[in-house]
């Protein structure tokens, strides 16, 4: 399977600008399974999530005409998603916020057997980080935040964040390297 | 120094963003039903042109009502002061219509008349207003073979992909946008190519800045380091007007692109 290619996202939502509705079918196939990721992470079942999907790709389809080509279009989308998914949630009243500790569930269901086991581990892994880290490892590995759009999301300082994600980066990869934490 | 520091900002860490791909590909396509969201898009796309065909009987009209004002107030007040008879005037016999400038005038071409099929039509379009229809090479070597015979090099190519899309403003193919993947081992790019087909006669205003790039070996180009790429724009006269933004993690991305061109 080809690298994920941000660029070429930001180029189908320039046709999709255009009004070129098959654009939409590109978007499926360049981040759908991401866009799948984050909602069923969000909202804990595969059936949810593909209707949380289904309703973003009507949002895109709204909005896409406010998108800036100069901007991370793979973010711009995923932030469609997550608004998306925990407003579902809301709606549903199961949990009154977000809640990010819930996130990595993906290999609980329908997860394909290749790339199980690293899958799980990296899981696991991510669970082992202090919540500070966590959060900050999903916004950007799984939205794609920069650290500036981390900073405006938390309200916390560029320096603040970058000292965390440096933090919690090497936490994980000593975890998924040798399993071993320092801080047992 | 912001460049170095947004840099450091676009930077994953390798291991780890090739760790979360590998998870995030792991899991199955969603099962979803595009259908309402292409209908919606449409649905935009027809608003915003009522939108256009609103605000353009709105400028119409205003320019009409100018056009009275200064019919019954300035043009009187002229005339009565100038104490002429402009009303009895000939038109030059060489143009009938009066609207050729006057010697010594630099001659707008804005005032130029036209003709009637142009009347209807902005001859200068946004690329948000046309629309794109998706063609395969085959199609549009059908009905556009010159303009397709520059494309047949990179069909040929094993590295290449291309998909087309044929662009309509009002009615009139404007142009064909070719989005091209070539995957070599040696500079690879991903480019979007414009190919005017109306001869000059409808311009894309999105494109105008192509007309000012730098010329070398007969094409404009101008090429860019941004983040980890290389973005290039080119432009060229060969079967058509072209105009090329071409992406590559390689200085040499541009040239290898040329090269199924030129």
């Amino acid at each position: 399977m080809p690298p994920f290619d941000g660029g070429q996202l930001n180029r189908l939502l320039v046709r999709l600008q255009r009004g070129d509705g098959g654009a939409l079918d590109g978007v499926l196939a360049v981040a759908g399974k991401r866009m799948l990721a984050l909602a069923q992470g969000i909202l804990g079942n595969r059936a949810d999530a593909e209707d949380a999907v289904q309703e973003s790709f009507l949002k895109i389809a709204r909005s896409v005409h406010g998108f800036r080509i100069d901007t991370n279009g793979y973010a711009w989308v995923m932030r469609i998603v997550r608004n998306t998914a925990l407003d579902m949630l809301r709606k549903r009243k199961r949990r009154a916020e977000e809640n990010i500790d819930e996130f990595f569930s993906l290999t609980d269901g329908s997860y394909s057997e290749e790339g199980l086991a690293e899958a799980v581990a990296l899981e696991r892994a991510v669970a082992r980080l202090q919540p500070d880290e966590r959060k900050i490892i999903y916004y950007r590995y799984y939205l794609d935040f920069t650290v500036r759009d981390i900073a405006r999301e938390t309200g916390a300082s560029k320096s603040a964040v970058q000292r965390t994600l440096d933090r919690a980066e090497k936490q994980l990869k000593i975890f998924l390297g040798a399993g071993q934490n320092p801080r047992e | 120094m912001n460049n170095v520091i947004n840099m450091m900002e676009e930077k994953k860490d390798e291991q780890l963003q090739k760790a979360f791909e590998g998870y995030f590909d792991g899991n199955e396509a969603p099962k979803i039903d595009l259908g309402r969201a292409k209908a919606e898009l449409e649905g935009a796309r027809r608003r915003r042109q009522r939108g256009r065909r609103i605000s353009a009987v709105l400028s119409a009209c205003a320019a009409f009502a100018l056009v009275l004002a200064l019919t019954f107030t300035v043009l009187p007040m002229f005339l009565a002061r100038s104490g002429g008879d402009m009303s009895q005037a000939p038109a030059s016999p060489d143009d009938p219509t009066g609207l050729a400038p006057a010697p010594g005038d630099n001659g707008d071409v804005s005032n130029a008349p036209q003709s009637p099929s142009e009347d209807s039509r902005n001859p200068v379009y946004s690329l948000f207003a046309v629309t794109a229809e998706e063609k395969s090479y085959k199609e549009l070597r059908g009905t556009f073979s010159s303009y397709m015979n520059d494309f047949a090099a990179i069909e040929a190519d094993g590295f290449t992909v291309c998909r087309y899309s044929l662009y309509t403003y009002d009615g009139v193919a404007v142009m064909i946008g070719a989005e091209i993947t070539n995957r070599s081992d040696e500079a690879p790019f991903t480019a979007i190519v414009y190919t005017d087909l109306s001869g000059g006669r409808y311009k894309a205003k999105e494109l105008a800045k192509y007309s000012e790039l730098p010329q070398e070996s007969g094409y404009g180009i101008s090429t860019e380091h941004k983040g980890i790429e290389y973005l290039s724009l080119i432009h060229w006269r060969k079967n058509g007007e072209k105009y090329a933004e071409v992406s590559s993690p390689s200085e040499a991305g541009a040239q290898v692109f040329m090269n199924y061109f030129l």
